[in-house]
């Protein structure tokens, strides 16, 4: 056999497919000359047509977008659920098991209600997939993963389940699922991500969309499809949901027999149901994971992944088993980020200071950042850092200057960046200053002193009354107006370690603006720093703005551009805070930490051992009387119990998004305030 | 006789509490019945019931009473709690983080074996009745990170926790609160219960059953359900505009 060639010749297509189905052709009982031509163009057109990444939803010709919707999206989906919803983009929609990703646009033209009950749909459907349990039994995954003619009669037959379920629960939805079918622009037929021509296809495919899409050309009861249509009818008759969840395994299973057998490739489904990405939940096929990407990029090596995948398949190796109990923890993520384009998750032992440029984003960000004057550099030798003592909960002794740390000035990038988040938040900023600046109002009359420039009635009335009555009255009826000084100062750390990468960092970084543009208006003193480590001695609490720096054009570039990567040693960052904070005159002093909600990293400061080191460094705070806060965005529920162990009952606030922070941080504040 | 829908053994829980004199904590969000529980107890318990609702400037003169100045002459006028101590009576302080923790700390001799209160003004110290009962209630919501029970109050409490009844449960309450159809009650309650999904996640609070109840009877007084919904699940939850919408949309999915 000479070097594979794209595209495939339909012989090659034919045996790669017999191949990827793991049929011989003496098991199906025929032989391949008789019916050659138009069955092996239809096996090609269907398993082989170059797979594209289609971007048509975000070109220029796009209706309504995702992110005007997001909001009352989630919000949504959240409330007829109870589920944790998260949303993010992707095209077509998919899910990895704990955000939905739906497209970033549906196609033109803008219909704004139309668009929004498509959403809805698109958005139903995936949390069913995920609420039902469909996604949920691995060797089911795994199954499906390997064998995507059999994932796409699952989904198509789960898909039915989904919409049953939603509209026997609310007569608005199943309302609105109706008019579905009817949305043209919903009901694209795609196989993977390439659509197919409606026009032409094998009989048998028809019955599945019936109530997902509609064409008006096709027969209602095809008399090529009655074994579909019986598959079809089971699962739409299926007493329950349980029921229905086996019956959609086991008639996708004899499907894929009767399709292997018919030679017919897997069905394509309309774009609005989306896909199932087995390997986005099933974190340890990573390997699979890393051919499907080089596949859907097109990469020169396409084929030859191709070939070393259906040699996989061909000698039928069964899958790894379940994650050894080691595996690190968010492989999931970084395999996302992986697949959605971000780079190879750092090696923490390679890393330089300040985590590695991330993609060609930040290298714009560092061109545009080239004109200005040179960021400070990251690692300036002159601080020798100060070490602290680290406890040690088994041993239960503090390991003696077992942790270094040291604070650098942070890399100040481009000025515009700060002002793109001011810009896009202008209206939660608003909000924020204007509870801040009612908090601000510190002149008021201060009743109940001994002593004061005029009479404080209430307070004279009754100690006038006792009087009377021959009892020492109390000398407190005297009032004064106030101009009060809040003897109070805030420190505020980012998280900046390697887990917040993504999507945290960016609400890290809104939140951090928000935080700073309401403190200015506030006037109290305030610092910000961000902290990550790269080893016990080398943990950074990095400088973004110090109590003593003004809000300069350097201090704003600096705010502008946080950048995350490393691991995590909170004790040593917070005894390092208390260290800052206690040179402070205030007498109150708070710490407000700003995190993921996520405990750890990697490497030895893993579990209880990290958490009870951080617990300990907040009692030693609450001794020196620095009063800790923590604000964790992005909470998965169940995971923030540790929250709790380290800073204390009421001490933590957990944000599901930044948009709820100009509510909370006045709050917080006039609790601190008070 | 107020009407009371128990939902699990806090009747036979505060029967006990009340026998054995020890004061009662109410935990549980806002509008799920504690005023309520409290006024059916005194009832069943037929005691009097002296309710004060807390606020920012309630000083503790307020609660045990002051001199005040009668036709020149200076009168020792009661507070509510010396005469719930005189007469016997159940003394509920509703919502009372909202007091200043330090007021509270008058609470602390009338909770402990002492049941006394001593009143420094007539320098006298007052023994509480026999069914004198002290019953706090507070909201231990979103807003914990500001406003928390000192602890040294809140250990001298026997507490009940109290949530949302069951979805049937509270069906039923609002059907008896408004007179409304059982299935009128059943979609409001559906859809009330499904804005607690929002609870801090865009709301501050989910709908209550207080809130429930005030729609069906806007609707036993005539007004169609989803305009009901609007002027209460939506209006009184939420001024922001997407959240609002999305309320709207959930009324119109599960009303059809
Ligand atoms: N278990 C219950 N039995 C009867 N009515 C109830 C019950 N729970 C709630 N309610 C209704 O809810 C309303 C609000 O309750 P309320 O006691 O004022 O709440 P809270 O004091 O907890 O804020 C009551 O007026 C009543 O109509
Ligand atoms: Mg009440």
């Amino acid at each position: 056999m000479g070097a594979p060639t794209w595209p495939p010749t339909p012989e090659e297509a034919h045996r790669l497919t017999m191949e990827e189905y793991g049929l011989s052709e003496a098991e199906l009982g025929f032989a391949p000359a008789e019916d050659a031509e138009a069955e092996r163009a239809l096996l090609s057109a269907l398993l082989f047509a170059r797979p594209v990444r289609v971007l048509s939803h975000s070109g220029k010709q796009v209706g309504t977008t995702l992110a005007e919707l997001q909001r009352r999206l989630g919000a949504w989906l959240r409330l007829v659920s109870g589920f944790d919803v998260k949303l993010a983009a992707s095209d077509p929609p998919a899910t990895d098991g704990t955000t939905l990703y739906l497209p970033i646009a549906v196609p033109a033209p803008a219909e704004p209600e139309l668009d929004e009950r498509l959403y809805r749909a698109m958005g139903l459907m995936q949390l069913g997939l995920l609420q039902l349990g469909f996604l949920e039994r691995r060797e089911v995954l795994a199954e499906i993963y390997r064998d995507w003619v059999l994932r796409s009669i699952y989904h198509l037959l789960a898909a039915r389940v989904v919409l049953r379920h939603w509209s026997t629960r609310y007569p608005g939805i199943a309302k609105d699922l109706l008019k579905i079918p009817l949305v043209e622009k919903a009901g694209e037929l795609r196989v993977n991500v390439t659509p197919v021509p409606r026009d032409g296809l094998p009989e048998v495919f028809i019955p599945f969309y019936s109530g997902l899409t509609v064409n008006l050309n096709w027969p209602k009861q095809p008399p090529g499809g009655a074994e579909t249509a019986a598959a079809v009818a089971a699962v739409d008759n299926a007493p329950s949901i349980e029921a229905a969840k086996l019956v959609v395994l086991g008639r996708a299973r004899s499907l894929r027999q009767t399709f292997a057998r018919l030679r017919v490739g897997a069905p394509p489904i309309p774009w609005w149901i989306g896909v199932i990405r087995p390997e986005w939940i099933l974190a340890d096929l990573s390997r699979d994971v890393a051919y499907e990407t080089a596949w859907m990029k097109g990469t020169s090596r396409t084929m030859e992944l191709l070939n070393e995948a259906m040699a996989r398949n061909a000698k039928k190796i069964p899958l790894p088993p379940q994650p050894s109990p080691e595996r690190p923890k968010g492989l999931r993520e970084r395999l996302k980020d992986r697949l959605l384009g971000g780079p190879p998750s750092p090696d923490l032992a390679k890393m330089p200071a300040y985590g590695p440029a991330r993609d060609e984003a930040q290298a714009k960000a560092a061109a545009a950042a080239a004109d200005q004057p040179p960021a400070s550099p990251a690692r300036p030798e002159d601080d020798g850092g100060a070490a602290y003592d680290e406890w040690d909960h088994q041993a239960g002794v503090y390991k003696v200057n077992h942790t270094r740390v040291f604070t650098p000035e942070a890399p100040a990038g481009a000025l515009s960046s700060y002002q793109k988040v001011v810009t896009a938040n202008a209206q939660a900023i608003a909000r924020i200053r204007r509870r801040f600046e009612a908090l601000r109002v510190e002149e008021r009359w201060q009743g109940g002193l001994q002593d004061g420039p005029e009479i404080d009635l209430d307070r004279a009335l009754i100690a006038y009354a006792d009087l009377v009555a021959g009892q020492q009255p109390r000398e407190d009826y005297y009032r004064r107006f106030v101009r009060q000084r809040r003897d109070l100062c805030v420190m505020t750390l980012v998280d900046l370690t390697g887990s917040t990468q993504g999507q945290v960092l960016h609400m890290e970084q809104e939140a951090l603006i928000l935080f700073a543009e309401g403190l200015r208006v506030l006037g109290l003193p305030h610092s910000f720093y961000g902290f990550n480590s790269e080893a016990p001695d080398r943990c950074n609490l990095w400088r973004l703005k110090g109590f003593e720096d003004g809000y300069d054009e350097r201090t704003l570039r600096r705010l502008g551009s946080l950048r995350a990567g490393g691991a995590t040693r909170m004790g040593a960052f917070l005894r390092h805070a208390g260290s800052i904070l206690a040179r402070r005159p205030e007498g109150r002093r708070v710490l407000i930490l700003l995190s993921d909600g996520k405990p750890e990293d990697r490497g030895e400061y893993r579990g209880r051992y990290g958490v009870l080191d951080a617990a300990m460094a907040v009692r030693e705070l609450a001794r020196d009387n620095v009063q800790v806060h923590t604000i964790s965005l992005r909470r998965s529920d169940g995971d923030d119990a540790w929250l709790g162990e380290i800073f204390g009952p009421g001490r933590t606030l957990s944000l599901q998004s930044v948009d709820l922070l100009p509510e909370r941080l006045p709050e917080l504040f006039r609790g601190l305030i008070k | 006789m107020v009407y009371y829908r128990p939902v699990h053994n806090e009747v036979q829980l505060f029967e006990l509490a009340a026998k054995m004199r020890l004061p009662v904590l109410l935990k549980g969000p806002t509008g799920c019945g504690k005023t309520r529980f409290v006024r059916y107890m005194a009832e069943r318990l037929n005691r009097p019931l002296i309710t004060v609702a807390c606020q920012e400037d309630l000083s503790a003169a307020d609660l045990t009473g002051r001199f005040t100045l009668e036709g020149g002459s200076t009168v020792w006028r009661d507070g509510p709690l010396t005469t719930a101590l005189r007469q016997g009576a159940i003394c509920y302080l509703d919502e009372v983080v909202e007091a200043r923790p330090d007021v509270l700390t008058v609470l602390h001799p009338l909770t402990d074996d002492r049941r006394s209160l001593p009143l420094e003004r007539l320098g006298e110290e007052l023994h509480a009745k026999d069914g004198f009962l002290v019953v706090i209630s507070y909201n231990p919501g979103y807003q914990s990170v500001t406003k928390e029970l000192k602890e040294s109050t809140r250990q001298r409490f026997v507490s009940l926790s109290f949530d949302y009844p069951p979805e049937a449960v509270e069906a039923e309450i609002v059907a008896a609160e408004s007179g409304c159809t059982p299935d009128v009650a059943k979609r409001l309650v559906s859809l009330g219960r499904a804005s607690r999904n929002l609870r801090a996640h865009g709301l501050a609070e989910g709908a209550s059953t207080r809130l429930m109840v005030y729609a069906a009877r806007l609707v036993t007084g005539g007004l169609s359900l989803p305009e009901a919904c609007e002027s209460t699940l939506v209006g009184s939850l939420t001024d922001d505009p997407e959240m609002s919408k999305a309320l709207r949309e959930l009324i119109r999915s599960v009303l059809g």
